[in-house]
């Protein structure tokens, strides 16, 4: 029996991927509980909640067709133009034909429980050793109206280097071995040159380790560095097939659903 | 179709139905079948019995029918009958109640299902967010799941669900549950992503 560790990009394809690679997916998790990072976690809540905060703001203006509404998304870090169509979709129902009663009523309960209730089925474990503040990031409304996504302790989307809510620097200064090993082996790939740069940057100085450094260039290695041996890694992303190697993980890679 | 009435009270149905829905609906029930089904099986008589009782007095206080508090004071009622107004969550109750209990549901039956509880979903999306949301997710549910591949007896996170769109207060936690639920009997709860929905939305 296999321990899988999900990777952002295995979440959003077992919900939100087209048919084929969610039961794909559903398949190699079924009968097992298995494990995830809370780097994974803050992903995937910038990409749903983000963008039920962003529909919900949307939907405000009284659009008159979906792809009014997709066209107010915000792109926002970690969140592409592929990301914000896949959440429409759920949020939807997979209909192209604009409700506006359901599109608010899935939005909220994402916001609410489902978008959680989702991560963290079938996960026995979201290994949390960041601490990471912007994985407790809030959809809330404003006294508006206007909706926004933000940690409550900042009142901020996103986090600076110099913010106390959470425990990168720390977690990343026990993991050096192989934060370097995988610097190292991120930057002998022409694709991802520029974060095995940032790998190496964080080895050597703690101020690296924060901010947007973190949540925009070291997404996927903090991810890896969570993983377990004895776990396969469940990913559509190269990174981790680089960077497997070095960090002697196994790597279950698969290809992502068509982008549009 | 035509309004149904019970209690003398008429309701109309808070979105038209299609015409598929029309015919489904007639085919189950019949024209006066519908009617007699409606009348036969109000909220209450739904429910389990343990709900039954809170149904009731939810009813009541529906149909503008005050409780006495105390012994003291007796209790009044507007009416000798109070009546009561079938909503669309009820209408949606009376397409579920018999499917989670029969092995051979046919796809159109539940496909009615799921149109009134999402029917059910828009009514309450105001009055109660958190039984909006539960119908919905349950009409998502028999929506992209092939229920001809859930057996009997992993159904009962519908009979959660339905008992849970029963109660006068649902909580954070009973809409969480219904959901775990079905996702632990593996029950689709979103759609597939697909090509013609992407060219749909972007245009290209």
């Amino acid at each position: 029996l296999t321990r899988y560790f999900l990777d952002t990009t295995a979440h959003v394809e077992r919900w939100a991927g087209d048919i084929t690679r969610q039961e794909r997916v559903r398949g190699l998790l079924a009968g097992e509980t298995h494990a995830t990072s809370t780097h994974a976690r803050r992903e995937w809540k910038h990409i749903v909640e983000g963008t039920c905060v962003d529909v919900l703001n949307a939907l405000r203006e009284r659009p008159r067709t979906l792809s009014n509404v997709f066209a107010r998304l915000s792109q926002g870090w970690g969140r592409s133009q592929g990301h914000r169509l896949r959440v429409l979709a759920l949020l939807s129902g997979g209909e192209s034909a604009l409700d506006a009663d359901l599109l608010e009523i899935r939005a909220r309960a994402y916001l609410r429980y489902q978008a959680e209730t989702l991560f963290v089925h079938s996960m026995d474990e979201v290994r949390d050793g960041s601490e990471c503040g912007l994985a407790m990031n809030v959809g809330r409304q404003k006294s508006r109206g206007e909706w926004e996504f933000v940690n409550p302790g900042t009142g901020s989307e996103w986090c600076k280097k110099t913010d106390q809510i959470c425990c990168q620097d720390d977690d990343l200064e026990g993991k050096k071995g192989r934060l370097q090993a995988a610097g190292q082996a991120l930057s002998k790939s022409a694709n991802h040159k520029r974060f095995g740069k940032a790998a190496l940057e964080a080895v050597s100085s703690r101020a690296e380790r924060k901010g947007k450094k973190c949540f925009g260039l070291l997404g996927d290695v903090s991810i890896a560095l969570d993983c377990h041996q004895d776990e396969v890694v469940l990913t559509t992303d190269e990174s981790f097939s680089v960077m497997a190697p070095a960090l002697g993980l196994t790597v279950e890679r698969f290809k992502p659903t068509p982008p549009p | 179709m035509a309004a149904l009435a019970v209690g003398g009270v008429r309701s109309a149905p808070a979105r038209p139905f299609s015409d598929l829905e029309e015919t489904l609906f007639s085919t189950l029930a019949g024209p006066e079948g519908a009617r007699e089904t409606q009348q036969r099986l109000r909220p209450a008589e739904l429910l389990p019995e343990g709900e039954a009782e809170d149904s009731r007095r939810d009813a009541g206080r529906r149909a503008g029918t005050m409780i006495g508090l105390s012994e003291s004071r007796p209790t009044v009622a507007t009416a000798t009958q109070p009546s009561v107004r079938v909503t669309a969550l009820d209408d949606a109750l009376v397409a579920l109640r018999p499917l989670f209990q029969e092995d051979h549901a046919a796809d159109g039956e539940w496909l009615l299902a799921s149109r009134l509880l999402r029917r059910a979903a828009i009514e309450r999306k105001h009055s109660s967010p958190r039984a909006a949301s539960i119908a919905l997710v349950m009409s998502d549910a028999l929506g992209f799941t092939d229920m001809k591949t859930v057996p009997a007896e992993r159904r009962g996170p519908l009979r959660e669900g339905f008992i849970a769109l029963g109660k006068p207060f649902i909580s954070t936690d009973d809409e969480r549950g219904v959901l775990q639920g079905l996702l632990e009997a593996g029950f689709y709860v979103t759609p597939g992503f697909t090509e013609v929905f992407a060219a749909d939305v972007t245009g290209s």
